[in-house]
């Protein structure tokens, strides 16, 4: 999914023919206005914590993968099953958000789809100006919804299946378990 | 347990305070850069984003920027009332222009309606110039009153009910005035 996300923007939106175009994910975002590639540097940051998040994510979920009976499984699982979750559910909420906004403002974007967007005629000096805008969510963005699925899903069949599994001595604290014996 | 757990908070931590940072350090003599990309900073006047001179490509294209110049003397048949007058454009940007349509009403002082222009699709090839041929009817009247306004050096004409449309974007002014300097080459 990291690696699609690099290459793919999760969601794109083109104004004209590409005349503007916005390439949107929590992995990398630029934007192309006549042509030309632009990054605002704050959003470059973003996009690099959500990289470095996801990366440690997977190393988690792969060390967790390999040691999913011991007793410190459950808060590696519990580092990396989230974020995903969360960064898929954030970005089609900002995205919603996004796209309300610029309807309250008379601008409709499409989120998947074409329509003509028109920009009201305070914003241009009496110009009426009007575009074909449309809006689709690319490959990588499935791509990302299944990773999600599949951390919820290893979430789940760790409660279910792994957690009835693990000791319970290995569980408790082997200090007190150990004084208990003494004392026998 | 507990170990993994302080492990895996510092772990977030750094991961979020780490770009956070650097992108602070990096931008510490250009706060406004954090926001505003390079090339709008060029674009501004601004410089580099650590205060360097820098020319992105957008830049460029906008400093390369020329109106329309004419080209020769319109051409004008007084049977037809017809009329064409070509302009050479070059584009500069990094993609090609393509200019779907053009069409105003042409008004004189006062608003005294002239005529009608047009102009045939074009394609421009980014870097390269192009020949926008404008056309259109006018009546005689009008080219009479436009001869001795050119001939002065100063022609008043606006063009009304303005659209055009270009890659794919429609744009429809309802009037921009004082064009006699684009028309006669002048500043």
């Amino acid at each position: 999914m990291l690696v699609i996300s690099l290459f793919e923007p999760w969601w794109q939106l083109t104004i004209g023919q590409d005349f503007i175009r916005i390439n949107a994910s929590p992995i990398y975002t630029n934007f192309g206005l006549f042509g030309d590639q632009f990054t605002i540097p704050l959003i470059w940051a973003l996009n690099l914590i959500t990289i470095l998040t996801f990366t440690a994510c997977g190393l988690v979920m792969l060390i967790y993968s390999l040691v999913p009976t011991k007793p410190y499984a459950k808060q590696l699982l519990g580092f990396s099953w989230k974020k995903p979750l969360y960064t898929v559910v954030s970005f089609i909420v900002l995205l919603v958000v996004i796209v309300l906004v610029a309807g309250h403002f008379g601008v409709n974007i499409p989120l998947n789809g074409s329509a003509t967007a028109t920009i009201p005629g305070s914003w241009t000096s009496g110009a009426t100006v009007s575009a074909l805008v449309s809006g689709s969510f690319q490959l990588s963005f499935y791509f990302a919804i299944a990773g999600a699925a599949l951390c919820l899903a290893a979430r789940l069949y760790h409660g279910h299946i792994l957690q009835p599994l693990i000791k319970p001595e290995t569980i408790a604290n082997p200090t007190a378990s150990a004084a208990t014996e003494g004392l026998s | 347990m507990d170990k993994v757990k302080i492990a895996l908070t510092i772990l977030s931590i750094a991961i979020v305070v780490a770009p956070i940072a650097g992108l602070a350090y990096v931008y510490r003599n250009n706060p406004i850069g954090i926001v505003l990309p390079p090339q709008f900073q060029d674009l501004l006047g601004g410089g580099g984003s650590n205060g360097s001179q820098s020319s992105s490509q957008l830049s460029q294209s906008i400093s390369h920027f020329q109106m329309p110049q004419a080209i020769g003397q319109p051409q004008y048949d007084s049977a037809t009332g017809a009329f064409s007058y070509p302009f050479n454009f070059t584009n500069p940007l990094t993609s090609q222009i393509s200019i779907n349509h053009f069409s105003a009403e042409v008004v004189g002082e006062n608003n005294t309606p002239l005529g009608d222009v047009s102009i045939q699709p074009i394609n421009i090839a980014p870097g390269a110039s192009g020949i926008i041929n404008a056309t259109g009817t006018l009546s005689q009247s009008a080219i009479n009153q436009l001869e001795a306004e050119y001939q002065s050096g100063n022609l008043n004409i606006s063009l009304e009910n303005v659209t055009v449309n270009f890659g794919g974007i429609n744009i429809q002014i309802p009037q921009i005035n004082n064009i006699g300097s684009l028309v006669t080459g002048g500043t």
